[in-house]
C-alpha cells in the first residue's frame, strides 16, 4: 500500500456505511492497533545532521531497519535521538523514500556507496523508482564491466598450474607473458607485412625484357613469389591450427572475427591449389586472390588502436546502419525522381533507375 | 495548466463545525495533503485511493457513489472540508445522522427517494467490490435478489421506492444494523 494512503483508512473504514443498511448479519469489529500511542516526531541524527519526521512515516515500512525495531539498537538514551553513523546525503534519498514511497537514486552518487546505504537501512534496489532506474541500471553495468576487466587484469599475475593447452592460449593472446610467446608474435607480424608487401609488389611492373613488353613481377618471377606466398600461407596455417588447438572453447575461436579473418586470408592459395588450370574457373579464382588482402587485417592482433577502431565501429553499428540506411533512401528516391525527369527527352543516359543510381551517388556524395 | 489550489478554512473553524479534535484534524490534514497536495480530491484520484483498498475486485462505481455523497455542493471536487465534514458525521455523528448520510448515498439522483433501480445500482457496485473472492462463490443474480430482499423489509407502503422516513424507520428497528453502526466509534 502507499506511503500515504494509510492515512486514508479512516476514510475507508467510515465508507463501510455504505453496505451496513444492506448486510444480512452484523459488521466484525475492526481491528484496533495494540498500542495506539499519539504520533510523535523522532530525530534521527546521520553523522550530526539531524532529520525529523514522525514515527507513522517511518512506520509504513516494517521490513527496512528504521521501521522496524532495528532502529532500538541506534538509540541515543542521553540525547533522546537515533544516531547513525553514515553518510547523510544517501540518507536523504532513503528518508524520502518513507516519506513519499519512491525511492530516488541521485546521479552524483557513486553506485557502490548508494548500494551500501540501501543495504545498510535494509532497503531492496528493486523498488526504485521509474524515474531513476535506468540511470542506476545502467551505473551498475558499467560498474560491473569495469570490475570484469580488472579482474581480467590482475588474473596475470597468479599462475596456477595451467595445462600446456593454457599455456599457449595465454601466450598467444598476450604476448608478454614469455619470450617464446615475444618471439611467436613478432615471427608472425614480420610474416604478414611480408605477405602484404608481396601481394601489393607482385602488381608493379618490372622492367621490360628484351623480348617481351612491360609486365608486372608477379608474372616476371613466378616461381620465387609462388615461394613467398607458400611460406607466408604455411606460417599462417601453422599459426591458425596452433590457436585452434589451444582455444578454450573452439567453437567460440571459429566463430570469432579474427579467425574468421585468418581463414579467409589463406583460403585463395588453397583453393588455387585444388582448381589448376581449369579456363572457366581461374576468371573467378583470380577475384578470390583480392581477398589475400585481408591479410592486413591480421595487424589487428598486433595493434590495440586497430582493435579499439574496430569495437568502436561494433558498437555505433546501429547508428551508421541508419546512417546508410538513411542514405539509401534518399538514393532511390532522387534516383527515381531523375529517371521520370528525363523520361521524356530521348538521349538521356538514364535508361532505367538503377542506371541513375551512379548519378545519384555521385551528386549527393559531391563528387560530381 | 494551473493546478486547483485549494486551503481549508482555519484549523479553528473546522474544530467547531466538526467534532475532530484538534489533533485529529492535523492528522486527517496531513494525511489528505500528501495525497492530494493541491488541497483537492478529484473523482479519479478518489477512486485510486479507494481501490488500493479493495485490490481483489473492481472498487470504482462503488468509490463514484462515495464521492457523489462527499462531494456534498457537487462541484466535481472534494475539498478538505467537505471530506472531514463527510467523516465527522460518519465517524462521530449520531446514529440518525449516520443513516441520513447512508440514505444521501443510496439515494444517487438525491431526489429523496430511493428506487429499485438505484439499489440495483449500488448493490452491483457493492457486489463488484467485493471481486470474485467472496466465500461462498456468489451467483449473478445475487444483487438482484439482495435488492429484493432489501426493498421486502424496507418498503413499509409497498409503493416501490423507499422514502428516508421509511429507511430511518426500519433500521431504528433492526437489531444488526443498530449494533454495525456502533462500531464506528473507534475508527480514529
Amino acid at each position: 500500500m502507499a506511503a500515504g494512503v494509510a492515512a486514508w483508512l479512516p476514510f475507508a473504514r467510515a465508507a463501510a456505511i455504505g453496505w451496513m443498511p444492506v448486510a444480512n448479519l452484523p459488521m466484525p469489529i475492526a481491528p484496533t492497533e495494540k498500542n495506539k500511542r499519539q504520533d510523535e516526531l523522532i530525530i534521527l541524527n546521520v553523522s550530526g545532521r539531524r532529520f525529523q519526521t514522525w514515527r507513522n512515516t517511518l512506520d509504513r515500512y516494517p521490513d527496512t531497519l528504521l521501521g522496524s525495531s532495528e532502529k532500538e539498537f541506534f538509540y541515543n538514551e542521553e540525547t533522546k535521538e537515533y544516531f547513525f553513523d553514515r553518510d547523510p546525503d544517501v540518507f536523504r534519498s532513503v528518508l524520502n523514500f518513507y516519506r513519499t514511497g519512491k525511492l530516488h537514486y541521485p546521479r552524483y552518487e557513486c553506485i557502490l556507496a548508494y548500494d551500501e546505504e540501501l543495504a545498510f537501512f535494509g532497503i531492496i534496489p528493486e523498488i526504485i523508482g521509474d524515474c531513476c532506474y535506468e540511470e542506476y541500471k545502467d551505473r551498475k553495468r558499467e560498474n560491473a564491466e569495469r570490475l570484469l576487466d580488472d579482474q581480467e587484469d590482475n588474473k596475470d599475475s597468479k599462475l596456477p598450474n595451467m595445462t600446456f593447452r593454457e599455456t599457449m592460449w595465454r601466450a598467444f593472446e598476450n604476448p608478454h607473458t614469455s619470450t617464446m610467446a615475444l618471439v611467436f608474435y613478432y615471427v608472425t607480424g614480420f610474416f604478414i607485412a611480408i605477405s602484404v608487401i608481396t601481394n601489393v609488389v607482385e602488381t608493379v611492373p618490372c622492367g621490360a625484357t628484351p623480348n617481351q613488353k612491360d609486365m608486372p613481377c608477379g608474372e616476371r618471377y613466378t616461381v620465387a613469389f609462388f615461394c613467398m606466398d607458400t611460406a607466408c600461407v604455411m606460417i599462417f596455417t601453422v599459426e591458425y591450427l596452433m590457436r585452434l588447438f589451444a582455444a578454450p572453447s573452439r567453437y567460440r575461436f571459429m566463430r570469432s572475427v579474427m579467425s574468421i579473418i585468418d581463414v579467409v586470408a589463406i583460403l585463395p592459395y588453397y583453393i588455387g591449389l585444388v582448381m589448376t588450370n581449369n579456363e572457366d574457373v581461374s576468371g573467378a579464382f583470380v577475384t578470390l586472390r583480392v581477398f589475400r588482402v585481408f591479410r592486413i587485417f591480421k595487424f589487428s592482433r598486433h595493434s590495440q588502436g586497430l582493435r579499439i577502431l574496430g569495437y568502436t565501429l561494433k558498437s555505433c553499428a546501429s547508428e551508421l546502419g541508419f546512417l546508410l540506411f538513411s542514405l539509401t533512401m534518399a538514393i532511390i528516391i532522387f534516383a527515381t525522381v531523375m529517371f521520370y525527369a528525363e523520361k521524356g527527352s530521348t538521349s538521356s543516359k538514364f535508361t532505367s533507375i538503377p542506371a541513375s543510381f551512379w548519378y545519384t551517388i555521385v551528386t549527393m556524395t559531391t563528387l560530381g | 495548466m494551473s493546478t486547483v489550489r485549494h486551503r481549508p478554512e482555519g484549523l479553528e473553524q473546522l474544530e467547531v463545525q466538526t467534532r475532530f479534535s484538534r489533533k485529529e484534524l492535523q492528522i486527517l490534514y496531513r494525511g489528505f495533503k500528501n495525497e492530494c497536495p493541491s488541497g483537492v480530491v478529484n473523482e479519479d484520484t478518489f477512486k485510486d485511493i479507494y481501490s488500493q483498498f479493495f485490490p481483489q475486485g473492481d472498487a470504482s462505481t462503488y468509490a463514484h457513489f462515495l464521492f457523489n455523497a462527499f462531494d456534498t455542493d457537487h462541484n466535481g471536487s472534494v475539498s478538505f472540508e467537505d471530506f472531514v465534514m463527510g467523516l465527522s458525521i460518519l465517524l462521530r455523528g449520531s446514529v440518525q445522522e449516520k443513516l441520513n448520510w447512508a440514505f444521501n448515498l443510496y439515494d444517487i439522483n438525491k431526489d429523496g427517494y430511493i428506487t429499485k433501480e438505484e439499489m440495483l445500482d449500488i448493490m452491483k457496485a457493492i457486489y463488484d467490490m467485493m471481486g470474485k473472492c467472496t466465500y461462498p462463490i456468489l451467483k449473478d443474480e445475487a444483487p438482484r435478489q439482495h435488492v429484493e430482499i432489501f426493498f421486502q423489509k424496507m418498503d413499509k407502503n409497498k409503493d416501490g421506492v423507499v422514502t428516508i422516513d421509511e429507511f430511518i424507520d426500519c433500521c431504528q428497528n433492526d437489531e444488526n444494523i443498530m449494533r454495525s453502526m456502533q462500531l464506528f466509534e473507534n475508527v480514529i
